[in-house]
């Protein structure tokens, strides 16, 4: 068990093991609190309840603020640090949130926003928020205890918890409040959901590259099997030297529509 | 796009590409589209990312 | 008619918007994502796209992918075949990622943007890039040159065009290509391909050509102006990580490893002869192409494109030394502009609409405020008066500093022209330095470049005729006038020449303006000109990435439309 909590915290002690990489931390965790930040304020219009709106609201401000902490923490950094070469060094692949920039479908800076809100509804935004806080609380902790040698940033982290704090209660209580009016089994699935989102998610993104490799090693056998004379005909076939001249073909749509 | 449609898509493409093969002369090429297709079906799962919103602070 | 043009899946996703011929939007993917070169299905572009045409996708008439995927995956399949049993890792991933996404396009775009597969058409690769460089042209009639890595077999071709006509003549196929040549020494020397090329343009300036003899082995001209490549001597045919051989050793020694030292200085610069010589290779090879395609269309215009044509030092060579009197390059003339060039082709060509367009600048992109963020902290200064902000930025440069420069619409291509620009005095040769080292991080030998107002360029510079409509968008490199090299030290290159950007007046009122007021003040109306970006990113998207900018490097102060942030 101890030795399991010494792997787990390792990887977010390295997160601050060195100037640089404190810089691309602090940097890192700005991006995702002012992403957040604004995903909620984007939300803001399409929530019908004024209460949550303004819990909302102020969550969002929130974000935003822990966003410039972070921010003006690491441009303080990097002062001392002029010739810093980390600003164009990627930040270490678990820190970097850019590597989900790459598919639409895993854009993890869009998931709070007004679309999402409505297309969740409100119990379901709500739920995914107190789950995503709790264990943004939880992670937020480790970072903290690992920074007693740094009061500076420590204090950030400080002032930080005490928000999520608070984001986890308000969410909390308006799960709480409708659960009092009725709605338990909205608010059980849509925290099952949540719950199991997290999960659900990292195992389809594990069994995509086990996929993908499962997909090599088919291909790669094929291609020392059944893909043989096949290789031994395209040997056989000349490849094209010289000028090629392209066949003239009717220059309207029906040449558009063709893939070939 | 509704299933039927994006079915007829699919077999359009694969006939096209038949076709094409055969016009430009690799011709030889068709035994092996027809080998590789099946597999087609499963790479298009693999690859298939699902939209569930990933939790943002499971990074950290 | 509103068409929609896209490019993706190899290097620089894009898409662009044209409304009854005219482009209205495009933009590369990257500046949305900020991941540089960014090849993904480029949603943000097409969403940017269809806001900034009040337009959505179901009242798009046609959507075009700029190249022909089904042929794409033949000659794919033919090299790797060929190339048994060396083939095998390449093959592997190759048909993965073909069977599982790229051979089903029609299906995936469909499914993305929500249309219907009939209004998917699909254009040639080299179709494209000849469309994007003569439907902007102010050419009626044009021969046409594109040049790239390879677009479905095609590497080279020859084409020409005619009021609306566009016709591909003849075609070189892959595995000759010079785009290739280039890149496989682009990778020899250590840098990045589809990145490093322009670096090793750069660097070539600083080298003799030693190697030239090594070089020129690779390849073979025949008397028709057709060449081969000695294809022993590459991998890429058939290995997905490296694209030279050991032949490539042989003549040449050690490749560079990226973290090792780039030798240039006097002594010791064998890489910078590397660079000279590939680049003088170039050179001769695209002049016999230029020749000969003049003799097969004989016209005074030459059109460019393919990424070949990002190369300026080529460009210029073609323009003195061909018998062309006049050229036109499409300002992004890799495969991104494919995006636009697809659009262009259907809407001209296939649908036989008379050219209605010249382009006259490449402000095509989002606008500075687009990207405001309501939690930036930055505390700025607004001066609403348009001649004292000017007074107030002149000032700053006269005092050396550093100005990020962000306006209106980011340029659709490569090069910053003076919407999302870094800008410093040209007089103080301290200033490349600085700005290498201390701002943009990056190697000591990369030159910048001069933005000159265009009354006043050809008392700076040797500009040669026909280049009107290529020196606005820094497509061409020019010497220096020998008197005036003085007066712009940090703005020319070793060997004093410049991809200059020539600023009309009419096409940007404002930048023209601020390069004028320094002139008044100095007597050099020149500005250094370079991207605003930091090293391995994109240029800036607009105000939010600036800021971010301004907060991460060593810039001295940004000015986004009218306010000035320090």
């Amino acid at each position: 068990m101890i030795i399991a909590k010494f792997i787990f915290n390792a990887r977010h002690r390295r997160a601050w093991s060195n100037p640089e990489r404190k810089i691309q931390t602090l940097e890192s965790f700005a991006q995702t609190e002012i992403d957040a930040g604004e995903s909620i304020l984007s939300a803001l219009p399409y929530v019908d309840n004024p209460r949550l709106r303004k819990h909302l609201e102020r969550h969002a401000k929130d974000e935003l603020e822990h966003g410039y902490l972070f921010s003006a923490q690491a441009q303080k950094l990097r002062k001392l640090q002029p010739n810093s070469s980390s600003i164009y060094k990627k930040p270490d692949k678990l820190y970097n949130l850019s590597r989900f920039k790459t598919s639409t479908e895993l854009n993890s800076h869009d998931f709070f926003s007004g679309e999402n809100y409505e297309k969740l509804g409100e119990i379901t935004y709500v739920a995914m928020l107190n789950i995503a806080e709790a264990k943004a609380e939880k992670v937020f902790s480790k970072h903290h205890q690992l920074l007693h040698d740094d009061p500076e940033t420590f204090k950030i982290f400080e002032r930080i918890l005490k928000d999520e704090r608070y984001h986890v209660s308000y969410t909390g209580k308006f799960l709480t409040e409708w659960t009092n009016q009725g709605k338990t089994k909205q608010v059980k699935k849509a925290l099952s959901f949540a719950k199991k989102a997290r999960l659900l998610n990292s195992i389809k993104r594990k069994s995509s590259k086990v996929g993908e490799k499962i997909g090599y090693l088919i291909l790669y056998i094929l291609y020392f099997t059944a893909i043989i004379p096949f290789a031994f005909a395209s040997k056989i076939s000349r490849t094209k030297k010289g000028w090629q001249y392209p066949v003239k073909v009717s220059q309207d749509l029906k040449q558009g529509h063709s893939q070939y | 796009m509704k299933f039927t449609q994006s079915t007829n898509t699919y077999i359009s493409t694969f006939l096209e590409l038949i076709i094409g093969l055969h016009k430009s002369g690799y011709w030889w090429l068709i035994p092996l589209i027809i080998i590789l297709l099946p597999l087609s079906f499963f790479f298009i799962l693999a690859q298939a990312v699902p939209i569930v919103a990933p939790f943002v602070y499971t990074l950290f | 008619m509103d068409i929609l043009g896209i490019s993706a899946f190899y290097h620089d996703a894009a898409a662009a918007l044209v409304r009854d011929g005219i482009p209205l939007a495009a933009a590369q993917e990257e500046r949305f994502t900020q991941i540089k070169n960014d090849p993904t299905f480029p949603i943000n572009a097409i969403n940017f796209c269809l806001q900034e045409g009040s337009v959505s996708i179901n009242e798009i008439d046609w959507i075009v992918f700029y190249e022909k995927p089904l042929r794409k995956f033949e000659r794919i399949l033919v090299t790797h075949l060929s190339h048994f049993p060396r083939s095998s890792k390449a093959f592997s991933r190759a048909m993965f990622l073909w069977l599982g996404d790229r051979l089903w396009l029609k299906n995936r775009i469909a499914s993305e943007l929500g249309v219907a597969p009939k209004k998917i058409l699909f254009t040639e690769h080299h179709q494209s890039h000849a469309a994007s460089a003569f439907f902007p042209s102010p050419f009626r009639d044009a021969a046409i040159l594109t040049v790239d890595g390879v677009g479905e077999w095609a590497t080279t071709t020859f084409g020409k065009g005619s009021e609306n006509h566009l016709e591909i003549i003849s075609e070189l196929h892959f595995p000759h290509s010079l785009g290739l040549l280039y890149s496989s020494i682009t990778a020899f020397l250590g840098f990045r391909v589809n990145e490093g090329e322009q670096k090793v343009m750069g660097l070539a300036a600083y080298g003799k050509p030693a190697y030239q003899d090594q070089i020129r082995s690779l390849l073979s001209f025949s008397n028709d102006g057709s060449f081969e490549l000695d294809v022993s001597a590459f991998r890429y045919p058939f290995d997905p990580e490296k694209s030279f051989g050991p032949k490539i050793t042989k003549l040449l020694g050690n490749e560079r490893k990226p973290d090792n030292p780039i030798l240039y200085q006097s002594g010791n610069s064998k890489h910078a002869d590397i660079a000279a010589s590939v680049q003088l290779v170039l050179e001769e090879c695209m002049l016999k192409l230029a020749n000969q395609l003049h003799l097969q269309v004989p016209s005074k215009n030459l059109c460019l494109a393919g990424g070949v044509a990002l190369n300026v030092v080529v460009n210029s060579k073609i323009l003195e030394q061909s018998p062309f009197e006049n050229i036109f390059i499409q300002p992004a003339a890799g495969d991104a502009g494919g995006a636009l060039g697809a659009a262009l082709y259907i809407y001209h060509v296939e649908l036989n609409e008379k050219k209605r367009f010249t382009q006259k600048h490449a402000f095509l992109g989002e606008k500075a405020e687009a990207t405001r963020s309501v939690s930036t902290r930055n505390i700025y200064e607004e001066i609403s008066d348009e001649d004292k902000l000017i007074e107030n930025v002149v000032h700053k440069l006269l005092n050396q500093k550093t100005v990020g420069w962000v306006q209106g619409k980011f340029e659709w291509g490569p090069r910053s022209l003076g919407h999302r620009s870094l800008i410093a005095d040209p007089r103080n040769v301290e200033m490349k330095q600085h700005i290498n080292q201390y701002i943009k991080h990056r190697e000591m030998f990369r030159p910048f470049a001069p933005a000159i107002t265009k009354e006043n360029a050809d008392k700076f510079f040797d500009i040669p005729k026909g280049a009107d409509s290529a020196v606005p968008f820094m497509l061409l490199s020019v010497f220096a006038l020998e008197e005036k090299i003085e007066f712009m030290p940090a703005a020319l290159h070793v060997d004093n020449t410049a991809r200059v950007q020539v600023v009309d007046k009419d096409s940007d009122p404002l930048f023209h303006k601020l390069i004028s007021r320094f002139g008044e003040q100095t007597g050099v109306p020149i500005l250094l000109n370079t991207s605003l970006n930091l090293q391995g990113q994109p240029m800036v998207r607009g105000e939010n990435q600036a800021t971010d900018l301004l907060q991460k490097s060593q810039l001295d102060c940004l000015v986004v439309e009218n306010r000035i942030y320090n």
